[in-house]
């Protein structure tokens, strides 16, 4: 858990952002642009991940807050 | 020349001669001179007829005693007083001439009848003069002081009277304090005139320093007798005339003495007069409390009144007050009433305001997570355009030349290619470089 405690999604967006534009750049070999891809992927992932949570945590606390 | 007589002769000659001429006895009117009573009871008399005052005849009397018992009893019983000097009467004498004595007469009787009209003739003599004067009524000018305190008393000291009217204004059931100053008088006989009139003239002597407000003159006790002096002229002017209402007590059982018809008051008897000062402080007295119960009544009212005042008063303090404090719960209960509808109301816009930012915050965040989607979808697409193995699956292929990619490298016959497809890496030689013309 402590790695989900530690995950922070501004900063995993701007990597993402990163990554693409690093991509864009394309000068890179293709093990770098595959390496980066999946991590730019499992990032992109773990966002959706982060604001499922959060909307449901959202939803949970206004939820209870109206009984 | 006669032969000389021895007065012996001479006296019996004399004796002779009245024996031969004159009556057994004579009714005689004449005034007793001198008078005085000898151990044996005989009553040895000098019988004098006066015209203003000088003496026109005398003889000696005299009353063997059995005779002047009879006469003496009689005389007092009818007259009221004693046979005196200065009492005019009328006697029937024998003339007596005796050898050694010489002239005299021998009263065998005496009508009293006759010294009680000479005693009315007189006493009205006396009355018609007073009147004449106008002494009869002026001291009964006199107003009466209210309450009489201070009591100038004409009397003896060891008369039965005195005593009985100071005890009766000693003792009173009351307990009123009368101050009495006895002015000592002898209250019969010959000196009581002048004795009376002496001390009338020291109490005017002592009236400013006693400060009297009423002179009596009492007597009583012994004998109803010799009370002439109380019909005396001078006496009764110097009573009219005195500057203090007087009042008399002075036991007169038969008739008014001048005294008590010139004084201002007569009573019969001193207790009489004490009762007399006494009823003039029960009067006063009376009338005191007669104020006094007025006063009580009129401060009792007064009370009620102010009584009454202070009820209502009380009573419309109370219903103010009351209405006051209703008047305040009113305007707490109105002012509860507000604050309720206030904070109600004010809950309901705070309410409405949280439900509003509630509704804005819940709007924003799904924007912002719609957003956050958004931006993820595009860098997934971005992602997924730039992935090389989409080229790959497409069938494109990719080409480097030390880990470089050649469409940014100069290639050159010899270079030795790395070629990726899907699923192979392709190594080769460059035989040929031609140019792309599409």
């Amino acid at each position: 858990m402590s790695s989900k405690d530690n995950f922070s999604y501004d900063k995993s967006i701007s990597r993402i952002e990163e990554i693409i534009s690093q991509l864009e750049e394309d000068d890179k070999s293709i093990d770098e642009l595959s390496s980066l891809v999946k991590e730019a992927s499992s990032l992109v992932k773990a966002c959706k991940s982060k604001l499922r949570m959060t909307e449901e945590d959202i939803l949970k606390a206004f939820g209870e807050e109206e009984q | 020349m006669q032969r000389p007589l021895s007065l012996l002769e001479l006296n019996q000659l004399i004796q002779q001669c009245l024996d031969a001429n004159l009556a057994p006895s004579y009714w005689v009117i004449a005034e007793i001179g001198e008078f005085r009573d000898s151990p044996r009871g005989h009553a040895y008399l000098e019988l004098v007829e006066k015209s203003n005052k000088s003496i026109l005849a005398k003889i000696r009397a005299n009353i063997w005693s059995y005779t002047y018992r009879g006469i003496a009893s009689r005389f007092t019983s009818i007259t009221g007083q004693n046979l005196k000097a200065g009492m005019k009467i009328l006697a029937q004498v024998s003339i007596q001439f005796h050898e050694v004595y010489g002239l005299s007469v021998n009263i065998k009787d005496i009508d009293p009848n006759f010294t009680l009209g000479e005693k009315a003739r007189k006493r009205q003599e006396t009355i018609d003069l007073l009147t004449k004067e106008g002494l009869m009524d002026l001291n009964k000018q006199f107003i009466l002081p209210k309450v009489p305190q201070k009591v100038a008393i004409i009397s003896s000291a060891n008369a039965a009277g005195y005593g009985d009217f100071i005890n009766q204004v000693e003792h009173n059931r009351n307990h009123y304090k009368v101050h009495c100053k006895l002015y000592q008088a002898t209250m019969q006989g010959d000196q009581a005139v002048d004795s009376l009139i002496l001390a009338i003239q020291q109490i005017e002597a002592d009236l400013i320093k006693e400060n009297f407000d009423l002179m009596v003159i009492i007597r009583g006790g012994g004998a109803q007798l010799d009370l002439d002096c109380f019909d005396d002229y001078e006496l009764a002017k110097a009573i009219a005339c005195t500057s203090l209402p007087v009042v008399t007590g002075i036991g007169h059982e038969r008739d008014e003495s001048i005294v008590d018809m010139v004084a201002h008051t007569k009573m019969k008897t001193p207790t009489a007069v004490a009762e007399f000062i006494l009823s003039g402080f029960r009067n006063y007295e009376d009338l005191l409390e007669g104020h006094f119960k007025q006063i009580e009544r009129h401060v009792a009212y007064q009370l009620q009144k102010e009584d009454r005042k202070i009820s209502n008063l009380e009573h419309l303090l109370k219903s103010i007050s009351q209405n006051q404090i209703q008047r305040g719960k009113d305007t707490a209960e109105m002012l509860k009433q507000r604050i309720i509808s206030q904070s109600l109301h004010l809950l309901k816009i705070k309410s409405n305001e949280l439900q509003h930012l509630d509704s804005g915050m819940k709007r924003t965040f799904s924007n912002i997570l719609s957003n956050e989607r958004l931006r993820l979808d595009t860098l997934s697409r971005d992602l997924n355009r730039l992935d090389p193995y989409t080229f790959l699956k497409k069938g494109y292929t990719r080409t480097e030349i030390k880990g470089k990619p050649i469409n940014n490298l100069t290639v050159k016959k010899g270079d030795e290619l790395t070629t990726y497809t899907l699923s192979k890496k392709i190594n080769s030689i460059i035989n040929t470089i031609e140019e792309n013309e599409q």
